[in-house]
């Protein structure tokens, strides 16, 4: 079978012809957006009257928490709206794979005569998936500031967000500015996270992997470490709106390393995996 | 009853993933000890006898390491791995239907989700209070002085406060009895799940996506409602932003338990193949 057959079936079968493909992003970032709306409103009715742009609502989903204000006496509390969209991506690429590997999923593997395709096509599958979820959640927020906010513009409104999210964001401008580059480390982070997911699924499981994930996530909102790539999706750790954030270059250099790593080593051990005992 | 509820104890107790979380929580328990310890040791000198004790250093107590992060946020999964999952993979593969042809349906459900039920509680428990008696031996556990409350953090809006001022290992049993329930109700939401899901997956993390939800829509109401509605928060010792009321735990455990029972109920004992 050739490679971009198996690829097309992975596209289509775990992607676009699926209900929850399309329902889970736009239904979760529908909600997170929501929550900033309600925020305006609440504060609008304090006598504080804020427009909040599409740039404020993505700012305000995908901010994350703060850097250096963990582990210096102030209580650790997750950044709810990036954690759950965060984990509701990675959970979202979770099972299909798995289910591929029984049932006809398994005939496929066998006509296509190569784990090292059916592998690379599931890799294909997860990078497709976390572009799609990721451009499917920037559509819901354009379309929730246009309908209920102040339209889809990309600038920041500093007093908004300072009242929100308790932070100076220091030049402003930055988002419409560099929109490329947030844009595109972002969709690297997350693709970067669920290849991480996978692999670990086929090696541990995918019960365990997704522990793995949760724990991943929580050391990222901890520690502000390079390694730790989950900080490389908060807009609030990065150098691009703060002194002494991460760099994005490094951040960019060190989820391609993980991505060809991750996909490299789980090829070499999935050509020898007993997917017969699997789940 | 007698017979099927030892069986799944049995089940319960001897398998991989109890084991597993055991271990899990273990190594958070430990991590835990050693990051207080190491700190009551390098401020040890003229420090205030109130300012580090146990009761705001153990593990279900204090709000500022990252052992606390992992296990709070864990906590719904670490409910569910030992045996929440057992009801979808009976009822997937087939073997519960062994089962109920000998015992009899309402027997084994009841026994299932009872097992589930005491696997939740001592899973989470279990790490909470060896963390908590290894660290009695370490920090002082004097009584507290409501003097100091802010090194505590328990207030006078905090639930049991009056007993965690004047009996401090009552107030810790109250807790870990409140974590050993909810975490039950966690495992048996789960079986539950398995009447509702289709995945293993999806029936693991469903407590974990409910207790998302609760918190996201604490945030969605910060400036609105001022009590605490999330089981991460909630579950915990010390106030982590909003005091938590009896009667707030008590509905959501009351509702998640209700609903639990209920999908058993209408899905397992009263469901009629034919």
């Amino acid at each position: 079978m050739k490679r971009y057959k198996l690829i097309s079936h992975d596209v289509v079968h775990g992607g676009i012809a699926s209900l929850s493909f399309w329902i889970i992003p736009v239904l979760t970032y529908f909600m997170l957006a929501l929550d900033m709306v309600v925020k305006i409103i609440i504060l609008k009715r304090a006598g504080m009257d804020f427009q909040a742009s599409a740039g404020d609502l993505f700012f305000y989903i995908f901010a994350g928490r703060a850097m250096n204000d963990t582990g210096n006496g102030v209580f650790f509390e997750i950044p709810v709206h990036w954690m759950v969209g965060s984990i509701i991506c990675t959970f979202s690429c979770l099972n299909y794979p798995f289910k591929e590997l029984n049932g006809y999923g398994r005939q496929i593997l066998i006509r296509g005569r190569s784990r090292s395709q059916w592998w690379f096509s599931k890799c294909a599958w997860v990078l497709f998936r976390s572009i799609s979820f990721y451009m499917l959640a920037w559509l819901t927020v354009f379309v929730v500031a246009a309908i209920w906010s102040g339209g889809i513009s990309l600038n920041l409104n500093q007093e908004l967000l300072r009242e929100l999210l308790m932070v100076d964001i220091t030049d402003i401008h930055i988002l419409k500015e560099k929109i490329n580059i947030v844009l595109f480390m972002q969709l690297l982070t997350y693709s970067t996270l669920n290849l991480i997911q996978i692999s670990f699924s086929i090696f541990i499981g995918p019960l365990l992997g997704f522990i793995v994930m949760l724990v991943l996530y929580i050391l990222s909102i901890y520690y502000m470490h390079p390694l730790l790539i989950g900080n490389y999706s908060m807009l609030l750790r990065s150098n691009l709106f703060f002194q002494g954030g991460l760099d994005y270059r490094i951040g960019i250099s060190i989820c391609i390393v993980m991505c060809i790593t991750v996909v490299l080593v789980t090829n070499r051990y999935f050509r020898r995996l007993n997917i017969l005992g699997g789940e | 009853m007698r017979r099927i509820l030892r069986i799944e104890l049995k089940k319960m107790w001897n398998n991989m993933y109890m084991y597993l979380t055991l271990s899990i929580g273990g190594l958070i328990a430990v991590v835990n000890i050693i990051l207080q310890s190491s700190t009551y040791a390098s401020l040890r000198i003229g420090l205030n006898p109130h300012m580090k004790t146990v009761y705001n250093s153990w593990l279900g107590g204090e709000v500022l390491t990252v052992t606390y992060a992992v296990f709070c946020y864990l906590l719904p999964v670490l409910a569910v791995l030992p045996y929440g999952w057992s009801m979808y993979i009976e009822r997937s593969s087939g073997y519960y239907k062994n089962v109920i042809i000998r015992s009899g349906k309402k027997n084994y459900f009841l026994a299932k989700a009872l097992a589930a039920f005491l696997s939740g509680g001592i899973a989470v428990v279990i790490p909470l209070l060896i963390n908590f008696l290894i660290l009695i031996l370490i920090l002082p556990s004097g009584t507290p002085d409501v003097g100091y409350f802010m090194y505590y953090g328990i207030e006078q809006t905090t639930i049991w406060a009056n007993i965690f001022y004047s009996l401090p290992y009552l107030y810790i049993f109250l807790y870990l009895v409140l974590n050993f329930i909810f975490c039950g109700i966690f495992a048996i939401l789960s079986s539950a799940g398995a009447f509702l899901l289709k995945t293993r997956v999806l029936v693991v993390a469903l407590p974990f996506f409910v207790t998302m939800c609760l918190h996201y829509f604490r945030k969605l109401l910060a400036y609105k409602v001022f009590i605490e509605i999330s089981p991460f928060n909630f579950l915990h010792a010390v106030p982590v932003n909003n005091p938590a009321k009896l009667w707030v735990i008590c509905a959501e455990g009351g509702i998640l338990l209700l609903f639990s029972v209920a999908v058993i109920y209408l899905r397992g004992i009263k469901y009629e193949a034919l």
